[in-house]
């Protein structure tokens, strides 16, 4: 699978890393070639320099042929329209957008984008294992 | 008219003065409150201001975007005004939808997904062109974004000029028609058998990129050698 990440910070990163570790040809665009340091020496796909909205840029990290889109940076517009122009102007087969602001749902929905809420997320596997009757000592680490 | 506008910057706050100085009807949206406290001292006081981002669909429910005519977007992040015209469109079924594009590369992004772009560095460009080609060929109007003009090109004297020819011996291409000959004071509406004089001013409607074919048939040489010398000089 080709697949192309905008945002290389910690979901960005860590997503790449396990398309790397799955077998996938990885591409990670950011606009501050720091973040690639988080990658690692495990890491074997390409990382791009760029905001991940310039349609050029895009096409030079195989948007064209690309399987699957994520847009996982900390800014909810950078996301959205970098999915909408994944989705809507390349017609990339699967396109996900992180995001990073609940108040932002609405807004992810009306568009069209299908979208992983970041905090629900973790807030659920929280909640499941104070319910799921987690181990005393990690129920006293959160407490 | 009914206008909402995102951003309160320097360009959207102009933007609401000037648009309700004119009697429309006007609200504005920026999430940052000290520019907000601002706009409530500075904007006539029935400009509504709504405090919020624009790519949140409550604060464009807020600013009434439902009603608006026309929404606007002028941050200075294409991204949140990107997001702010999909909404008002999608969400809210705004017919009119405008950006401001900060950066030229992004304007085929929004043209691709339905949003008039307008982007200060094209149009001063574009500006920048018209003035240099003044003397040969003067753009009179732009038309459709550019995509066409009106111009002005003058009947010369000497060899290769169109004087004495008619408007029918030209054999001019696709995508220019003479809508008027300037002679002194007279106005000749161009046809067929209407002969050209030197001196005369012909005005035509083309589609961009041909206005140098036109000059080229009315003058006998093209306008991009004098174009290219006058770039240089100015540079």
């Amino acid at each position: 699978m080709h697949l192309i990440i905008v945002g290389c910070g910690r979901v960005g990163s860590a997503l790449a890393l396990a398309g790397t570790l799955a077998g996938d040809d990885v591409v990670v665009i950011d606009t501050d070639s720091r973040a690639f340091r988080k990658l690692g020496t495990g890491f074997n796909g390409l990382t791009l320099r760029g905001t991940g909205l310039d349609q050029g840029e895009l096409r030079e990290a195989g948007i064209e042929r690309c399987d699957a889109f994520v847009a996982a940076t900390d800014s909810d517009s950078v996301n959205m329209m970098a999915a909408e122009i994944a989705a809507r102007i390349f017609r990339v087969p699967r396109v996900v957008a992180r995001l990073y602001d609940p108040s932002h749902e609405r807004s992810m929905r009306a568009l069209g984008l299908a979208y992983v809420n970041d905090a629900a997320v973790s807030m659920n596997a929280i909640r499941a294992s104070l319910d799921g009757g987690a181990q005393t000592e990690d129920r006293r680490e959160i407490a | 008219m009914f206008v909402a506008i995102n951003g309160g910057g320097e360009v959207g706050s102009f933007l609401a003065r000037t648009l309700h100085a004119k009697g429309h009807a006007v609200s504005l949206i920026d999430a940052r409150p000290e520019v907000m406290q601002r706009l409530a001292d500075e904007l006539p006081t029935d400009v509504l201001l709504v405090e919020g981002e624009g790519c949140d669909v409550r604060t464009l429910e807020e600013a009434g975007v439902d009603r608006a005519d026309v929404f606007a977007s002028v941050t200075p992040r294409d991204e949140d005004n990107l997001v702010a015209c999909r909404l008002a469109r999608e969400a809210f079924g705004v017919r009119r939808v405008v950006a401001r594009v900060n950066s030229p590369r992004n304007e085929p992004t929004f043209q691709a997904l339905g949003i008039e772009a307008i982007s200060s560095s094209t149009v001063i460009g574009r500006l920048i062109e018209e003035h240099l080609s003044v003397g040969d060929i003067v753009r009179l109007s732009t038309l459709r974004r550019g995509n066409a003009a009106i111009v002005e090109v003058e009947v010369p004297e000497g060899p290769g000029s169109a004087a004495g020819r008619t408007v029918a011996d030209l054999r001019l291409p696709d995508g220019i028609v003479l809508v008027a000959i300037l002679r002194g004071d007279e106005l000749v509406i161009p046809r067929g058998p209407s002969a050209l004089a030197a001196g005369d001013r012909v005005m035509a409607v083309t589609i961009a990129g041909r206005e140098e074919q036109l000059a080229r048939t009315l003058r006998g040489y093209g306008s991009g050698a004098v174009r290219r010398d006058r770039v240089a000089a100015g540079s």
